[in-house]
């Protein structure tokens, strides 16, 4: 019988005892609605026994999943429960995702598992694969870099939705994006100014290059996109003040945000800044972007991969300004 | 987004294809369903949740107060007078001040909330607000709540006799008494070649003048009359 049962092995993190807390999830914006009295109605059902031994003598036992942690502890628990966790967080990501804020939060995930918070990881892991095979996303953590943006990056315990899909797939023409095609456009536009200036750019030269590229118009609504960036977090602002020879000045200083560090590539942005140029670009221009941007990537094309990509789907360089907003 | 095929394609493998996304999607309890704009006929296909947990599946981005106001909107334009299926904005205002709670104590909703909220709802394509301020309920709204709204309004909720799908705009039979209803992409396929249209039903003419739902360019009433 001990075939029936998955041996699923989850870090032995924190509260177990939580009971309590693991509850509140009821009515909390963003919760598929169906969770709450699923788990709460399983919870009899799992055997809460802590078996050492794994085999199992009893011929009729329930078909049950046998999850240890790493201190050893056994939690035995019916697959169709293990199953409505995996599915419930699915479901969340896919709902978050269309919220404003566009993220799920890792004790929003926990609320949904009740008093199993300790299988967190592995239902995370589930979910993971299936939100990959099914919708071709993953949740992918947002960092944060501390207001100078020079720190480490720490993990914020809040996840967005990423694409899985290869790049040529989404940069393809029968994928049609509404509006959303110039958003993506505006934004690797920005994102592409900070980067070659070492990730930090005053708001006010970056609405210089706006006005020199006639993004400021009349009727514009770039403040509002800049708004709109921000509340998704594709980039940050923070205020800097500092002394010049006229006095104290104020500036507000933009950098990526954190969507945008889990979520685009500095490759793909490289990219872009060449496509911009186009054939007439020089020689030199990878080699001077990275160089500029100071970031970690290969300053020479690898030619072999290059053709490569523009055999499969014909039009060289067509999906590279593709990203996923 | 939409998804637009580069050369023409088998209707058939379509549907295959459909139902084999659908076959993944479904242990997640989402759905691709298809369905017609009801004011242009467009061909959608939407991806929807098919939890069938009341309407507070809707739930998502909305407070539960938030939520309770939709609900609110939802009934009154469902049980619009007159087969309108909608409401204005300003009568959508004025019900705020009516949301009560449990315990019938008015919920505080302000005007301007209200306001916000509503543009919140239209936003996110729950309702669809016309040039002159009508609220109807949109596609989405039709396909994701379609069960809730067959069994909580079963007399109010009708369907299009040719499609058989839920009809909030189209036209309606001048017999009174008759229930054939079409949306106007339907009315316009099955009356293509018919010289004198008579009703599908009753057959009794069909002048494709009395509607359903409101005519476009035209104000919703400025109060809520139930049916
Ligand atoms: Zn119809
Ligand atoms: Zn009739």
């Amino acid at each position: 019988m001990s075939d029936r049962r998955r041996r699923i092995v989850i870090d032995d993190e924190d509260d177990y005892g939580s009971k309590g807390s693991s509850q509140k999830s009821n009515g909390k914006r963003g919760a598929p609605s169906s969770s709450q009295s699923h788990s709460s109605g399983s919870q009899k059902r799992v055997m809460r026994d802590v078996d050492d031994d794994y085999s199992d003598q009893d011929g009729h036992a329930p078909k049950t999943i046998r999850v240890t942690t790493v201190g050893s502890k056994v939690h035995d628990i019916l697959p169709e429960d293990f199953e409505r966790f995996v599915k419930d967080t699915v479901r969340l990501a896919i709902f978050s995702s269309h919220s404003e804020a566009a993220t799920v939060k890792r004790d929003d995930i926990k609320a949904l598992l009740g008093t199993h918070t300790r299988l967190y990881d592995t239902v995370f892991e589930r979910a993971q694969e299936r939100l990959r095979k099914v919708f071709g996303m993953e949740m992918a953590e947002l960092t944060t870099k501390g207001r100078s943006g020079k720190n480490e990056e720490k993990g914020t315990k809040t996840y967005i939705l990423r694409n899985t899909l290869p790049l040529d797939l989404l940069g393809s023409e029968s994928l049609d994006w509404d509006g959303q095609l110039e958003d993506q456009g505006l934004l690797m536009v920005i994102l592409s100014f900070i980067m070659v200036r070492e990730g930090v750019i005053f708001e006010s030269h970056l609405k210089e290059h706006f006005r020199r590229l006639k993004l400021t118009e009349e009727g514009s609504d770039i403040d509002k996109k800049m708004d709109m960036f921000m509340k998704r977090r594709y980039i940050e602002k923070s205020k800097m003040e500092y002394l010049d020879d006229s006095g104290e000045k104020i500036e507000m200083e933009v950098r990526w945000g954190a969507r945008a560090r889990a979520e685009i590539p500095e490759e793909n942005v490289v990219r872009f800044i060449e496509e911009i140029f186009g054939p007439e670009a020089p020689k030199t221009l990878r080699e001077s972007i990275v160089k500029a941007s100071n970031i970690k990537i290969k300053a020479t094309r690898d030619n072999d991969v290059d053709g490569a990509d523009a055999a499969e789907n014909g039009a060289p360089g067509s999906s590279s300004n593709a990203i996923h907003l | 987004m939409a998804f637009v095929p580069d050369s023409p394609f088998d209707q058939d493998d379509f549907t295959d294809f459909i139902n084999t996304v659908n076959d993944s999607l479904g242990s997640l309890e989402f759905e691709i369903r298809r369905a017609q704009d009801e004011d242009n006929g467009d061909k959608i296909l939407a991806l929807t949740n098919t939890n069938e947990q009341t309407i507070a599946q809707v739930a998502t981005g909305y407070s539960p107060l938030e939520l309770e106001y939709f609900k609110h909107l939802l009934d009154a334009i469902v049980t619009a007078d007159d087969e309108l299926y909608c409401i204005s904005s300003t009568a959508a205002v004025n019900e705020a001040s009516k949301l009560k709670n449990k315990e019938n104590k008015s919920l505080q909703l302000t005007k301007a909330g209200a306001e916000d909220l509503l543009s919140r709802f239209v936003q996110d394509k729950w309702l669809i607000k016309s040039k002159k301020g009508a609220l109807s309920l949109s596609t989405r709204t039709l396909l994701e709540l379609q069960s809730f709204l067959k069994e909580a309004y079963e007399e109010q909720m009708q369907e299009c006799t040719l499609c058989m799908e839920i009809i909030t705009k189209g036209q309606r039979c001048n017999v009174a008494a008759c229930a054939a209803r079409l949306h106007q992409h339907c009315a316009k396929t099955y009356f293509a070649n018919m010289n004198n249209p008579t009703c599908p039903s009753c057959r009794s003419p069909w002048d494709g003048k009395t509607l359903i739902g409101l005519a476009p360019n035209v104000e919703a009433p400025h109060t809520i009359r139930r049916r």
